[in-house]
């Protein structure tokens, strides 16, 4: 569907376009007749140029992640438009369209839970090559080995396990087995939490390396303002389920036009360890 | 621990059921008509005199067929049976071919009884390790195939959800409601009811391993219902991976623990069921021996009283089931 996405847009066209993107969730209640809506995204308008970095903060509960699984076709959304490399998407999920969509993958937020603790390295890295079908057995090992070396990841890593990871380790081979399926987009869903700052700048650093060298558009998925300003270019501020205000970082930092971008802001300035 | 202690005794259990062909000195038909529920013999090796022989040795019984005893026989000690070791089996037997190897065996006139005989002067010994084999393994095959029914049906229910899970389920509880043991009775009594030692081998495994997939089902959907929702199974749909792809890597691998300690309490179970039935003589007919169909000479009551011998199967059953219940739950505990 979207196999060679490069030939058929023009350079202005937005990589991503989302127009109107709406999701919700059905919660059941005690009673069969008790069911009810939660309403997670209402009308998302978004755009990322190729090669862009942005950003997508927001409180707990905006809708950062169901975006985030809604344009990676890990959920069916009900109403709205994709426009991905020039073509209008179906809105579907995988059960509808088995084959995913490759070109748009997604680290996943806690890479204790998305990486198969039964698995080794190599066995994970390789997965999405055997399930696209790619190469040989001998050509896939051999892929994953350099995966493995291109994330940072010792030679010896290919045969251990996840839990004999740190939790650094981990990221860089969720990071292995997103690139794997070659996308051109990557979400990153929080795929800096919870590491130690000195992990977290060495994993940031291995993400902008890649993202120059293979020419990625990210789409990243933060909390902490601080490595907004660093890695994105560009910021979108989500609440309710509606993207409030777009800018670029360093304009949204200094003036936030919507309620919850001042909000935000005003987070930062009270965490002392904040350098502008 | 346990669990090697668990595995080294069934190992041995099931080693020596299978090496009934060598082990066993007799034919299990083979019947000695002039030796009705003979007493087992002792081995000894100190004889009357008190001389010591390397070789063991068993003394004759003499039977008096017109004795009013409840066991007419008498142990003769002026005549010692020397035991030899492997020889070869003579020409008589009816399941056993002439020219066969067996462990341990005596010169032909004699007969030598371990466990004692049954009314058809069958050794009890050579029964006891050939019925051994049709009673474990009739245990042990339909355990497979509940515990395949299971995963196949539980992985369904689990993994699809919604219309599947509530028809799978609904099945499961209606099976789980009927006692099993009525089930089983009621569906064999609409078979024929005589049937080669094989076809009832073969039909007596099915019955009870097709009645059976309820509780492994069950557990099974449990552990895929929690693990289908996970990240790493929403990572590999998002990469295109088939339902099928996600089962066999991702979900089902997960259910096989509790299969294993599941497999560890079914086995014994069906063991008992295949038991049970032979018992009641729904299950594998004679002459094939089963420990089911030797206890049945149990349901009259003079045998009970008179011939203690003919418990052996039941005995055997014992540290069978004991092993069984060790070995679930040494599982349980390292999973």
């Amino acid at each position: 569907m979207n196999s060679d996405p490069a030939e058929k847009f023009s350079q202005d066209d937005a990589l991503l376009r989302v127009r109107g993107l709406c999701k919700a969730y059905a919660r059941r209640g005690n009673w069969a007749w008790s069911h009810s809506r939660v309403e997670s995204l209402r009308g998302v308008d978004l755009e990322i140029p190729a090669g862009e970095s942005l950003a997508l903060i927001g409180a707990s509960g905006s809708g950062k992640s169901s975006l985030a699984r809604c344009l990676a076709c890990l959920e069916k959304p009900d109403c709205g438009e994709i426009w991905f490399a020039g073509r209008k998407l179906a809105l579907e999920d995988v059960s509808a369209n088995p084959r995913g969509r490759p070109k748009i993958q997604m680290v996943f937020q806690d890479p204790g839970l998305s990486l198969n603790p039964r698995l080794t390295a190599t066995e994970i890295v390789t997965e999405p090559l055997l399930i696209t079908g790619w190469g040989a057995g001998a050509d896939r090992a051999e892929r994953a080995a350099e995966l493995l070396k291109l994330v940072g990841l010792g030679a010896d890593a290919g045969g251990r396990l996840p839990s004999q990871f740190s939790g650094g380790q981990r990221r860089r081979l969720s990071i292995a087995r997103a690139l794997a399926a070659e996308p051109i987009l990557l979400i990153l869903d929080e795929a800096l939490a919870g590491l130690d700052l000195a992990t977290q700048a060495q994993i940031a650093n291995l993400l902008l390396d890649l993202q120059a060298e293979r020419g990625l558009t990210y789409l990243w998925i933060l909390h902490d303002l601080r490595l907004v300003a660093r890695l994105a270019s560009r910021v979108a501020v989500m609440d309710e389920g509606r993207i409030v205000e777009t800018a670029p970082t360093a304009q949204l930092l200094r003036d936030p036009q919507s309620p919850p971008g001042r909000l935000l802001k005003e987070s930062i300035l009270t965490t002392p360890l904040w350098i502008s | 621990m346990k669990l090697k202690f668990a595995l080294l005794g069934l190992a041995l259990i099931h080693v020596l059921v299978l090496g009934a062909g060598f082990l066993a000195p007799y034919d299990p038909a083979e019947q000695n008509r002039d030796f009705p529920f003979a007493p087992p013999m002792a081995l000894h090796l100190v004889d009357t005199q008190g001389h010591f022989h390397l070789r063991p040795f068993a003394y004759a019984q003499i039977y008096h067929p017109e004795s009013s005893a409840a066991v007419p026989y008498e142990i003769d000690r002026s005549r010692m049976i020397p035991v030899h070791f492997f020889v070869k089996l003579a020409a008589e037997g009816g399941m056993g071919q002439s020219g066969e190897w067996r462990l341990f065996g005596v010169a032909p006139p004699h007969r030598l009884f371990l466990l004692g005989t049954d009314d058809f002067g069958r050794d009890q010994f050579s029964r006891l390790l050939y019925g051994g084999r049709v009673s474990l393994f009739a245990g042990l095959l339909a355990t497979a195939l509940s515990l395949a029914l299971g995963l196949v049906l539980g992985g369904l229910a689990g993994f699809y959800a919604s219309l599947p899970d509530h028809l799978i389920m609904g099945a499961s509880e209606l099976f789980m409601a009927l006692p099993w043991i009525y089930l089983l009775f009621a569906v064999r009594a609409f078979l024929p009811l005589h049937l080669g030692a094989q076809e009832s081998f073969f039909l007596l495994v099915g019955l009870i391993g097709l009645t059976g997939w309820a509780r492994p089902s069950r557990l099974v959907r449990g552990v895929v219902l929690s693990a289908r929702h996970r990240d790493y199974v929403l990572a590999a749909r998002g990469f295109g991976a088939s339902d099928f792809y996600l089962l066999r890597r991702h979900i089902l691998p997960e259910a096989l623990g509790v299969l294993l300690t599941q497999a560890a309490l079914l086995i014994p179970q069906y063991i008992l069921a295949e038991v049970t039935l032979s018992f009641l003589g729904l299950g594998v007919s004679e002459p094939a021996p089963s420990w089911g169909n030797m206890l049945a000479d149990m349901q009259k009551l003079y045998v009970l009283e008179s011939y203690w011998w003919m418990f052996a199967a039941g005995v055997a059953l014992i540290p069978v089931f004991l092993l069984y219940h060790l070995l679930a739950d040494a599982l349980q505990q390292s999973p």
